[in-house]
C-alpha cells in the first residue's frame, strides 16, 4: 500500500469579534478513508465546496490535519513538522488546477523546474531539465522563457514537469485540466497517462468532471459535504451506483447523443453548510429515498462487492 | 417559421497595437422562434464576441464592427442610433453570462435589480414592477422569492444566482436570450437544474435562444442546431442530431473523438494537435484550421473554403471533406 489515509478530518476554525474567538467549525473534511496503490488513479469527485481540494492539499501536507492519519509507506505523516517532511515532499508532488497562478511570473520556466531538484540538495543540471522539458513534451528552448509566453495547455505541462522534477512517486492533481479547452484536455490527459505508465506513479486525482475520471481512474470516490458517501473501481460504480447522491450526480451530466435526451432531473434543494452539517446522512435532506433511520446517529460503511463502499442505510 | 435573429458575414475586428485581431471575420447564422442555435468552440474562437456585436456591446475602441449585417426581429441592428439600442438590449434581447458572481451588482436587492429592467422597459414603476419581478423569482424557482428580493447577492448561492439572472433577463419576454456559458461556472447538479430552467422558461417566453458554450454535454440537451466556430468563422453548421452523428469538419471530429466520455478505458485519446491559435495569428485566404488539420492538403494552405450545402441544412467549410459542394 503506497498511500492510506484513514479517518481524515480538516476542521477550519471560523473567528470572529475583536478576540477573533473561535465560534464554530467548517468541517470541511470529516472522516474520509481511502488508499492507494503503487501505480494506481484514485478519482475523487464532488461539486464545489465538498472537501475534495482540502483532502488533496492534507495528503502533500499543504495543510495540517486536525484529525486521522496518511500512512506513506507506512509512515504516519500527519502530523510532522515542516522540517521532516522534506523526504516525504520528494514522494509526493502536486499539480494545480490553474496554470496561470500557480506559476511565477518572474522565473524563467528552466529556473521552475530545476527549482525543486536544488531545494533537495541535488543542485541544479541543465541536463535533467532540458530531459523533464522533452518529457512533458515542451522544446529546449522553452527553458529560457517565461510562463505568460505559453498558453494554458503549455502552462500545465511546465506545472506537470516541475511536479516531476525531484521523482516523486505519488502525484496529487488537483482539477489538472478543467481550466483548459476540450482538445487541449485531451493532450494533458495523455500526457498524464503516459508519465503513470513511464515512471510507475500513482495519482489522486481530484476533478468534478465525472467523464475525465471515468477515464483516468481506477477507483472513484464520490464525496459529499465533507464526507464519501461511495466507493468503488470506476466500472462496478457506473455501472452499480449505490448511493442516491452518485445515482443523482450520475444522472445530472448531459448524455452525449441528442437522440437520448433524458430531461434532466435537477437534485432538489440545497446542500446543507458545512458548518454544523446535520447528523446522520449528510444527503438525507435532499435525498428521494429518506427514511427516518437516515437522520439519526452514524451511518457507516457497507461493503457491497468486492472494493466497493457505500454509506447508506438502504445497503444495510 | 419565424426568423428572430439573422447574422450576415459579421465581421468584427480589434484594432491593436500589434496589429489587427480579426476576431469574428465573415460570420453567418439565424435563430427562429422558440427554438436554440447552439455555438460551440473553444475559448478565443470569437463566438462571445459574436453575442456582444448582436448587443453592440464590443468595447470600441479598440473593438469595431467593420461590416455584415444583423437583423433581430425586424430591427437593422449596426444601423441603429445608440439611444435606440438602449431599447433594445433588455426587451428585445438579453443575455445572461457565465459569472453570475460578477454580473449581478452587489450593492443592490435582487429585487431592486429585476424591477430595474421592469421599470426601464416599461411604463410600470412601483408596484407594478414589483409585481412582475416577485413572478419571474418565482417562476425561476427562488425559494420564498418574497423574502429573497430583499437579499443582497452575496446571501445567494451561484445558481441561485444564476436563476436570479435568468429572471431578470426573461421577465420581459425578450424576442431573442443569448446565453453565453450560463453554466460553465457551476456543478453538474446545478447545472442541471440551470438548462431545464431554462427549457422550461423558452416554453412560456417562446423566445429564440443563442445558447454559447464549450461544452459538447449541454448543446446535445439543449440544442435544435448547432454551430461550430473556429477562429472567428463557422466551420460547420446544422441540425443538432446531424452534427452529433454525422459531423463532417475535421475540427468537429476533432471536438468529438477527444471527449474522454468516447473514448473506452485504457485507450489513448484522440488529439488535435497544437493550440488553438489567437485572434491575431489568424490567416488570410486560407483554411484556418490548416496547420492543426491531420487531412490539410496544399489547397487548404493558400485558399479560403467555401461554407458548402452537403444536406438539408447541413454545410460545411472544407475542401477535403465538403469540396465545391453538390454540383
Amino acid at each position: 500500500m503506497m498511500l492510506e489515509v484513514k479517518d481524515l478530518k480538516m476542521y477550519f476554525p471560523i473567528k470572529r469579534g475583536l478576540l477573533r474567538r473561535t465560534i464554530g467549525y467548517v468541517e470541511a473534511v470529516d472522516g474520509v478513508s481511502f488508499s492507494i496503490d503503487r501505480g494506481e488513479t484514485l478519482g475523487l469527485v464532488g461539486e464545489s465546496g465538498c472537501g475534495k481540494t482540502t483532502v488533496g492539499k492534507c495528503v502533500v501536507r499543504l495543510l495540517r490535519p486536525t484529525g486521522g492519519s496518511i500512512l506513506s509507506d507506512g509512515h504516519d505523516i500527519a502530523s510532522l513538522s515542516t522540517k521532516a517532511l522534506k523526504a516525504y515532499r520528494r514522494k509526493t508532488q502536486m499539480v494545480f488546477q490553474d496554470p496561470f497562478g500557480s506559476l511565477n511570473p518572474r522565473m524563467t520556466v528552466s529556473d521552475i523546474i530545476a527549482e525543486g531538484p536544488v531545494i533537495m540538495g541535488e543542485g541544479r543540471s541543465e541536463e535533467r531539465v532540458s530531459e523533464l522539458l522533452d518529457i512533458v513534451g515542451l522544446s529546449k528552448e522553452a527553458g529560457s522563457r517565461y510562463p505568460h509566453e505559453f498558453s494554458g495547455g503549455q502552462r500545465q505541462r511546465i506545472g506537470i514537469a516541475r511536479a516531476v522534477a525531484v521523482n516523486p512517486s505519488f502525484l496529487v492533481c488537483d482539477e489538472p485540466v478543467s481550466a483548459l479547452d476540450v482538445s487541449i484536455q485531451a493532450q494533458i490527459i495523455n500526457l498524464l497517462e503516459d508519465l503513470q505508465s513511464k515512471l510507475s506513479l500513482s495519482y489522486l486525482f481530484v476533478a468534478h468532471d465525472l467523464s475525465v475520471v471515468r477515464h483516468i481512474a481506477d477507483r472513484i470516490s464520490v464525496m459529499y459535504i465533507g464526507q464519501v458517501m461511495e466507493e468503488a473501481p470506476t466500472e462496478e460504480l457506473f455501472a452499480h451506483p449505490l448511493h442516491p447522491y452518485t445515482q443523482a450526480l450520475f444522472s445530472s451530466i448531459p448524455s452525449l447523443d441528442p437522440r437520448m435526451r433524458r430531461g434532466l432531473n435537477p437534485i432538489p434543494g440545497e446542500p446543507p453548510s458545512p458548518v454544523d452539517p446535520p447528523p446522520g446522512c449528510r444527503f438525507a435532506s435532499r435525498c428521494p429515498k429518506v427514511t427516518p433511520q437516515c437522520r439519526e446517529g452514524k451511518i457507516g460503511y457497507v461493503n457491497v462487492a468486492d472494493r466497493h463502499w457505500v454509506r447508506c442505510v438502504l445497503c444495510y | 417559421m419565424e426568423r428572430v435573429l439573422k447574422i450576415e458575414n459579421l465581421r468584427t475586428y480589434f484594432h491593436m497595437d500589434e496589429g489587427v485581431a480579426r476576431a469574428v471575420d465573415g460570420v453567418s447564422l439565424s435563430v427562429e422562434k422558440k427554438r436554440t442555435l447552439g455555438l460551440v468552440g473553444e475559448s478565443g474562437c470569437g463566438k462571445s464576441i459574436t453575442a456582444l456585436s448582436i448587443l453592440r456591446l464590443v468595447p470600441s475602441p479598440p473593438g469595431r464592427i467593420a461590416g455584415g449585417s444583423i437583423t433581430l426581429a425586424g430591427e437593422d441592428i449596426l444601423s441603429l442610433p445608440e439611444v435606440r439600442m438602449r431599447d433594445i438590449r433588455g426587451k428585445l434581447a438579453s443575455m445572461i453570462f457565465q459569472e453570475p458572481m460578477t454580473s449581478l451588482n452587489p450593492v443592490f436587492t435582487i429585487g431592486n435589480q429585476v424591477e430595474e429592467a421592469v421599470r426601464m422597459h416599461t411604463q410600470m414603476t412601483g408596484k407594478g414592477a414589483r409585481r412582475i419581478a416577485l413572478e419571474y423569482l418565482a417562476k425561476v424557482g427562488i425559494p420564498a422569492a418574497h423574502e429573497r428580493m430583499g437579499q443582497y447577492p452575496h446571501q445567494l448561492s451561484g445558481g441561485m444566482k444564476q436563476r436570479v439572472m435568468i429572471a431578470m433577463a426573461l421577465c420581459l419576454k425578450p424576442a431573442l436570450l443569448i446565453a453565453d456559458e450560463p453554466t460553465t461556472a457551476l456543478d453538474v447538479t446545478i447545472q442541471a437544474g440551470i438548462l431545464r430552467l431554462m427549457k422550461d422558461m423558452q416554453e412560456e417566453t417562446e423566445s429564440a435562444i443563442l445558447l454559447i458554450t464549450h461544452d459538447l454535454g449541454v448543446i446535445a440537451e439543449m440544442a435544435d442546431d448547432v454551430a461550430v466556430m473556429y477562429a472567428g468563422k463557422i466551420v460547420e453548421t446544422g441540425p443538432c442530431e446531424e452534427i452529433f452523428t454525422s459531423f463532417l469538419h475535421p475540427y468537429t471530429e476533432g471536438l468529438f473523438q477527444s471527449l474522454p466520455g468516447r473514448t473506452p478505458r485504457g485507450q489513448k485519446l484522440y488529439t488535435i494537435a497544437g493550440n488553438v491559435p489567437s485572434a491575431l495569428q489568424f490567416q488570410k485566404a486560407c483554411c484556418r484550421f490548416n496547420p492543426r488539420c491531420p487531412l490539410a492538403i496544399e489547397r487548404c494552405r493558400v485558399e479560403e473554403p467555401p461554407l458548402v450545402v452537403i444536406g438539408p441544412a447541413h454545410r460545411c467549410a472544407c475542401w477535403v471533406r465538403a469540396g465545391e459542394g453538390p454540383l
